[in-house]
């Protein structure tokens, strides 16, 4: 059985703080992450989901953008009914904005924190399959 | 019109899955899921990495195709993908 390994270091592997670990990229991914929550908040996608355009089904993802924007008007209900997850994802957007924020060194040390916290808790894989999770079940269940 | 928008979609979408097999193989699979929810993400990480995953043909395929299908949506009024 060589899935378990596998399945283990997947689980262990520090995806966050690989992604924050270049400020430069942080910043750069911001600014893509405001003009995007921009031009659909004004009703301008500048980024149709290529899998539900196409496909015509909805991605584990679709909505999202929709939702986060909801939330920072304050239109929480709206914001949970179209996508479960975007309060996390806000949280996450406002964690990198606030990191990038910092001091070089201070910022280096928190990554390097985050980096042993995932290491050791695994929190953004577990929160990406329970993402898959929650759109398998979006896809049954019509309420969604 | 929308044989055109139709075909432009399907070229965006197998870049993205080529960009997206890339990313699994070289991120790790938490990042690869982040890429399926936000393809905006894998589009990113694709020219980043274009160099190094030699890509860019690819990259650059995506990038035409994903401007062609704006245009068709927005200044013709097409849907694109």
């Amino acid at each position: 059985m060589t899935i378990f390994p596998w399945l283990e270091k997947q689980w262990r592997y520090p995806t966050f703080s690989s992604l924050i670990k270049h400020r430069k990229v942080v910043l750069f991914l911001l600014v893509i992450i405001v003009i995007h929550l921009f031009s659909t908040g004004i009703g301008f996608g500048l980024w149709p989901c290529p899998i539900k355009t196409t496909l015509g089904f909805k991605c584990p993802g679709c909505g999202l953008s929709q939702a986060i924007v909801h939330l920072l008007h304050g239109r929480w209900d709206l914001a949970i009914k179209e996508h479960l997850f975007a309060p996390l994802f806000v949280l996450g957007f406002f964690m990198m904005a606030g990191m990038a924020l910092l001091p070089v060194q201070l910022y280096q040390k928190v990554t390097l924190r985050i980096e042993l916290l995932e290491k050791k808790t695994g929190f953004f894989n577990i929160m990406m399959a329970a993402l898959v999770v929650y759109w398998i079940v979006r896809m049954f269940v019509k309420a969604w | 019109m929308q044989i055109i928008a139709y075909l432009v979609g399907i070229g965006a979408l197998v870049c993205f899955i080529l960009v997206l097999i890339k990313l699994f193989k070289k991120a790790g699979v938490g990042l690869g899921i982040l890429g399926i929810i936000c393809a905006l993400y894998t589009f990113i990480w694709g020219w980043i990495n274009h160099k190094k995953e030699k890509i860019t043909n690819i990259m650059l395929i995506w990038t035409i195709l994903t401007i062609i299908a704006l245009i068709l949506n927005y200044a013709v009024g097409v849907k694109p993908y």
